[in-house]
């Protein structure tokens, strides 16, 4: 009986070896992307606009993602949420540089549970977010040190002088999604998340924008990631680019990247578009100027006006090219 | 007044008892294995048999009929174990002092101690203790309940012969001195014929007889003094 | 202390309170749980044996889940605690609760074997010597277990002081209230440059995890040995 025992064992090892290359071998290609693009791809991918069959899509912060990818995730393709972490990649050999350029943007917003009645005026000071947030309320943010929604949003309450009487008042989570999660929830009066979370969520209302001008331009670049650089994922990251995929980014209320960076690529055929796609190369970085300054000068951007979530779905991609 | 009315199965052991009888002292008579212990274990409140009555002094403890059973902690007997069962993080006066009734009297205490040559261990842990010294104040601990009857399982087995002497010597004490209603279970007729005064058989789970131990010591032919001149012949 | 900045020294006291006050309050609960478990035999006890050990088996994300959900506000229990002043939502008084939920599986573990290896015939000398079962539990069963209690106790406490995932999903990172030491380790590690405040956490949480191993350990390996005597 034993050694029966043992070879069914023996074959089994065996058969789940085979079955785990084979899965390997044939695997979907894999983006890890920052947590706030979550509705937006998955929409995509279930559409089949990347591609089939359609990629595996890992959420989480951008810290999280690169130091997973630095230790060598099985990613083929990094979008991150801010330029800091896709800066570690690069410093990390862990991405193709010449692939990397910008992907979205994006803006920040305040906001409270639906239906919360609340009003501040982010242009009057603290005491109408402190109203708000009434006796033992939190304010929901991301980790301000780490995930880039909170870098963000530390940026703009200090810019607007709101970050030391806030300070003591916050409920920092793991990630931008996790701080929705919390005004969903009613747990907290208060939250400050992206504008393309706002606009996925409807159990959330915006009440404010926060000025483009108060922090650091919010922008996704993308890479690939080192070591899979292959055929089918610059077909998925031209997928990415791609003017299909713009749209439905502006549908759930992502941006398209400043324009000044597109300038800076040059060659822009017939219409401005800020991105190459179908063979171009965004310039790499060292070319741009400015290896660990930004290329470009946050006052250049014209504060965003604040979009209702019911336009920007409608939209059409091409209209947001005027700034 | 002893009434064993009891059917008891464990597994596919059985046993089925029925006596009543005016003795102070009953032994539980018979070979390893035939039930005795199991009996003691049910008088006590440990094991709960099938149907039956068993009731001492006219004190119901059990009846199946009328929907008694009294909890063991209630039953207000002193059992000496046959393994003692001391308590090994309690000193010996601990221990003796466990059942003690919260309106017993030091010198119950004093008495007992000084009864059973306990005062010199009375700090001792019981991993301290011989074999004879754990017995005697498992039964220390037994009378200190000031209970109404004493059950008894095996108070001389497994003790080297000056142990036994010394246990036995010491139980004919308290029986002078105390007078309580006593069940004894053994399989050694010296035990019996020293302590007991009515002995019931028991074989194969079942009752074989019941007999005087005058009757009993004739027929088991137990000289009268093996060594020990306080056999004899019981009181009442 | 030097060896640590103020804010990594913040959140090493606070870890060190919410485990203990976590683990301490659900001792009672704990012991009940294992008494039953180790001394009872009731309709659905493997039912209650499979709840009680359901936070070992769960992903600690989802504890904290259902913990935000029913502590939180607006939660079933939690609404009650706001109302009267109690709440426990975004305070170390939450996270001790979801230190403590996290452990409460490997206390019982502990407590319901050091219960029985309790040597049943001592609970049952005790009672023909007029304990009821309180007696019995209190002056028998719980210092003849006591061994086993402290390990299970050290073991608890290491695995409260290392929660991580629960007490990030129910009550997020507040410095000072809820950044525990291994929430400040989380931060750390996901902060370019901070991986020297992340190897001197570690090192804290290493050692403070042998210690109470080695106190289990103790435990277990002398009380092992004894046996109820006769």
């Amino acid at each position: 009986m034993r050694r029966i025992q043992r070879l069914a064992a023996c074959v089994m090892v065996v058969a789940a070896c085979a079955l785990a290359s084979a899965t390997a071998a044939a695997a979907p290609p894999t983006i890890f992307a920052a947590a706030s693009l979550e509705p937006a791809l998955d929409q995509m991918a279930h559409d089949g606009a990347l591609g089939l069959p359609a990629p595996r899509l890992v959420y989480a912060a951008s810290s999280a993602l690169a130091r997973q990818i630095e230790n060598g995730a099985p990613a083929d393709i990094f979008i991150s949420a801010d330029e800091r972490w896709m800066d570690d990649a690069a410093k990390h050999r862990a991405i193709v540089p010449s692939t990397r350029s910008d992907l979205l943007g994006n803006t920040l917003v305040l906001i409270a549970p639906a239906g919360s009645h609340a009003t501040v005026d982010l242009a009057h000071g603290t005491q109408s977010l402190l109203d708000a947030l009434d006796r033992d309320g939190r304010l929901a943010i991301a980790l301000p040190d780490s995930v880039p929604a909170g870098i963000y949003a530390r940026q703009s309450l200090l810019h607007l002088g709101m970050w030391n009487a806030l300070e003591s008042r916050m409920a920092m989570s793991r990630d931008v999604r996790a701080a929705l999660n919390l005004v969903v929830l009613r747990q907290c009066p208060l939250g400050i998340v992206y504008h393309s979370d706002a606009v996925s969520e409807p159990r959330v209302e915006v009440l404010a924008t926060f000025p483009a001008a108060s922090h650091k331009p919010i922008v996704y670049p993308v890479a690939i990631v080192k070591g899979h650089d292959n055929a089918a994922t610059r077909v998925l990251l031209a997928a990415l680019e791609s003017p299909r995929a713009r749209s439905v980014f502006t549908r759930w209320g992502f941006i398209l990247p400043p324009k000044s960076r597109q300038a800076v690529h040059g060659e822009a055929e017939g219409p401005i578009h800020p991105l190459r796609h179908e063979g171009g190369r965004a310039t790499p970085r060292a070319q741009r100027g400015g290896s660990g300054a930004r290329g470009w000068n946050p006052m250049l951007q014209a504060a965003t006006p604040l979009i209702p979530p019911s336009q920007a779905k409608g939209e059409d991609a091409h209209r947001k090219w005027t700034f | 007044m002893i009434e064993l009315d009891l059917e008891l199965q464990r597994g596919e052991f059985s046993l089925e008892l029925s006596l009543a009888l005016p003795a102070r002292a009953l032994a539980l008579f018979g070979p390893s294995g035939c039930g005795k212990t199991s009996t003691l274990l049910a008088i006590a409140g440990l094991l709960r048999p099938q149907r039956g009555r068993i009731a001492i002094n006219d004190h119901v403890l059990f009846d199946s009929h009328i929907g008694v059973d009294v909890a063991t902690a209630r039953r207000d007997l002193g059992v000496v174990f046959q393994d003692a069962r001391l308590f090994p993080h309690l000193t010996v006066l601990e221990n003796l002092g466990y059942g003690m009734p919260r309106n017993a009297t030091a010198q119950a205490l004093d008495d007992v101690v000084q009864l059973l040559q306990l005062s010199t261990l009375l700090k001792r842990k019981p991993g301290q203790l011989s074999g004879g010294q754990i017995r005697r104040v498992a039964i220390g601990r037994a009378l200190l309940r000031q209970p109404r009857a004493l059950l008894l399982d095996e108070p001389l087995a497994n003790l080297h012969r000056e142990a036994r002497v010394e246990v036995l010597e010491h139980l004919h004490g308290l029986k002078r001195e105390f007078a309580l209603t006593t069940i004894l279970v053994s399989h050694q007729p010296d035990e019996v014929v020293a302590l007991a005064d009515q002995v019931a058989r028991i074989e194969d789970g079942r009752l074989a007889a019941v007999e005087d131990v005058r009757a009993f010591t004739a027929s088991t032919g137990i000289p009268a003094a093996a060594g020990d001149a306080h056999v004899a012949g019981a009181s009442g | 202390m030097d060896v640590l900045t103020p804010a990594e020294t913040v959140a090493l006291v606070l870890s060190f309170k919410v485990s203990l006050v976590g683990v301490v309050c659900s001792l009672p609960v704990a012991i009940g749980c294992a008494w039953l478990l180790a001394r009872k035999r009731f309709f659905g006890k493997p039912l209650f044996e499979g709840l009680l050990l359901l936070p070992l088996i769960l992903p600690p994300v989802v504890t904290g889940y259902i913990l935000l959900i029913v502590f939180g506000h607006h939660g079933a229990i939690g609404r009650w605690l706001d109302a009267a002043g109690l709440s426990i939502a975004f305070r170390w008084t939450g996270a001790a609760l979801a230190a403590a939920v996290m452990a409460f599986p490997l206390l019982v573990v502990a407590l319901r074997n050091a219960f029985e290896s309790v040597d049943r015939r001592l609970e049952n000398a005790a009672a023909t010597l007029g304990a009821g079962a309180w007696r019995i539990f209190f002056s028998v069963t719980l210092p003849l277990s006591l061994r086993g209690l402290v390990a299970g106790l050290a073991l608890a406490f290491a695995r409260a002081f290392g929660e991580f995932g629960a007490t990030i999903t129910f009550v997020s990172s507040i410095p000072g209230q809820t950044r525990t030491l291994p929430v400040a380790l989380y931060e750390l590690i996901s902060t370019p440059g901070g991986e020297g405040g992340a190897l001197r956490l570690t090192l804290v949480a290493v050692i403070v995890a042998l210690l109470a191993g080695l106190i289990a350990a103790l435990m277990l390996l002398r009380g092992g040995t004894r046996e109820a005597e006769a």
